[in-house]
């Protein structure tokens, strides 16, 4: 009937495409209607359209899967440097919190001091995230190299610490490289505290075993046992107060003597250094600062 | 052939059945039990001219679904199983064909009995298809099916009581 009227009444192309679906006994107009009603029921129906969404989502969602676990290695490098990064501004902001004890019906209570209205926390202390690029922990004064120098705000004497120790101390600053006194390192003396006695000692190496250092100048009449835990005691402006550096491996008190002599083993492991943060004591530069003016003034 | 004569009880038929499947029959199930589903327009396209070409059928097919889509707000659901029945006509009245030929009916109605037979193979199909597609997934195929039997039960009788009142025959 209709298939008569074609020839004169359309365009070439519009014929071509009509006789394609006339002459597949209907297969080719079944499929792209099927099709149009596939579309037609993801899109416009909610039940339908939700399942589809999720299966697709199955599907690409491995695909992207694997693709991440064979990509995420190309940015790792940048990835931990951000973290690092990360991890010094927590590490300032949380050491910069101070405690006082505020006064609370007829009792005392231990508050941060910026949760008071009308104090102002005035910070102590700021990290600088770097890595170590040379490390050396067989010799019996021990130095490393970290990449960080002058133009990011390092300075001689800047305590270098690791996300779970003590490290070392800064001596000499490049401008974009620095050179640090390893803990093992004869020269190093740390000044430490035993947590549960409140006892000050001094830390230092004694050349040979590079996983423990030596607390010295804590007195037989306190309790020491092993397990003991060690932290830096904040006295000097190196470190921050409360830096864990290890726990006590050997209690020996030698006849005769009144100190004990207690090996330390360091938690922080030296020969896998990698991520460090210098610590930036904002008031030591005031206090340099004012020295050099009083010297200049002499 | 006789055009006119085909074309227009065709068109009653399709408006007749569409409005009595998309404001009486959708209304059934929730007022009954979930399960009876009465589903009375494939019969549009069961009692389509015997020369109707294919690919006419399937796009006519696809027309019909679409419009009892728009009743019952499911947008392609009816459509998808209709194109599909259509297309499949043809083959399921091959198969059917009686040892005579067709003769000179222009209907596909030999008698009843052939008549639900035809129709019974073809509703299948297009529930079968309805109803998968309105599930859209294979979690719940044992429920798929118990809809599919229940809704060819009840909508076959369906079938026959539309075959007796109206009974088409060229």
């Amino acid at each position: 009937m209709l298939l008569l009227a074609l020839p004169d009444l359309l365009h070439p192309d519009m014929r071509r495409i009509i006789q394609i679906f006339l002459h597949n006994g209907g297969f080719i107009t079944f499929l792209v209607l099927e099709a149009i009603c596939f579309i037609m029921i993801v899109n416009y129906n909610e039940k339908q359209g939700s399942i589809w969404a999720f299966t697709t989502e199955l599907f690409s969602g491995r695909l992207l899967n694997q693709k991440q676990r064979m990509t995420k290695y190309i940015n790792l490098s940048e990835v931990n440097d951000s973290l690092s990064a990360e991890n010094a501004r927590l590490h300032a902001a949380l050491l910069n919190r101070q405690m006082i004890s505020v006064p609370v019906k007829d009792t005392f209570v231990m508050r941060f001091v910026d949760s008071i209205q009308g104090t102002v926390v005035v910070p102590k202390f700021t990290y600088i995230s770097g890595r170590v690029i040379t490390n050396n922990t067989s010799g019996q004064n021990n130095f490393m190299y970290i990449n960080r120098g002058r133009n990011s705000g390092v300075r001689p004497n800047m305590g270098v610490v690791a996300s779970d120790g003590i490290v070392g101390i800064v001596r000499h600053v490049g401008d974009d490289l620095c050179v640090a006194m390893s803990v093992l390192n004869r020269q190093c003396r740390i000044s430490a505290r035993l947590v549960k006695q409140n006892a000050l000692g001094s830390l230092s190496y004694e050349g040979q075993d590079p996983y423990h250092l030596a607390l010295s100048d804590i007195p037989k009449h306190i309790d020491v046992a092993v397990g003991d835990s060690v932290v830096t005691s904040g006295y000097s402006a190196m470190f921050p107060s409360n830096i864990f550096i290890g726990r006590v491996a050997e209690v020996e008190l030698p006849g005769g003597e009144n100190f004990y002599k207690l090996k330390v083993r360091l938690n922080h492991d030296m020969g896998r250094t990698d991520y460090v943060y210098l610590v930036d004591n904002l008031i030591q530069q005031k206090l340099d600062t004012l020295k050099a003016s009083i010297e200049d003034e002499q | 052939m006789n055009s006119s004569g085909l074309i227009w009880p065709n068109v009653f038929r399709y408006v007749l059945l569409v409005l009595i499947q998309g404001l009486l029959l959708k209304e059934l199930p929730e007022l009954t039990n979930q399960y009876i589903q009465i589903f009375i327009y494939p019969l549009i396209i069961c009692l389509l001219p015997l020369g109707t070409p294919v690919p006419v059928l399937v796009l006519i097919g696809f027309f019909v679904g679409l419009s009892v889509d728009i009743f019952y707000g499911s947008i392609g659901v009816h459509a998808a199983a209709s194109t599909l029945s259509a297309y499949v006509r043809r083959l399921v009245i091959s198969a059917f064909e009686p040892r005579t030929g067709f003769g000179s009916t222009e209907i596909p109605n030999v008698n009843l009995n052939w008549f639900l037979r035809y129709a019974g193979v073809l509703y299948g199909v297009h529930l079968a298809m309805y109803f998968m597609v309105e599930a859209f997934t294979l979690v719940y195929f044992g429920k798929t099916t118990i809809h599919t039997i229940v809704a060819w039960i009840v909508s076959m009788i369906g079938v026959l009581l539309y075959m007796i009142i109206f009974n088409p025959k060229k």
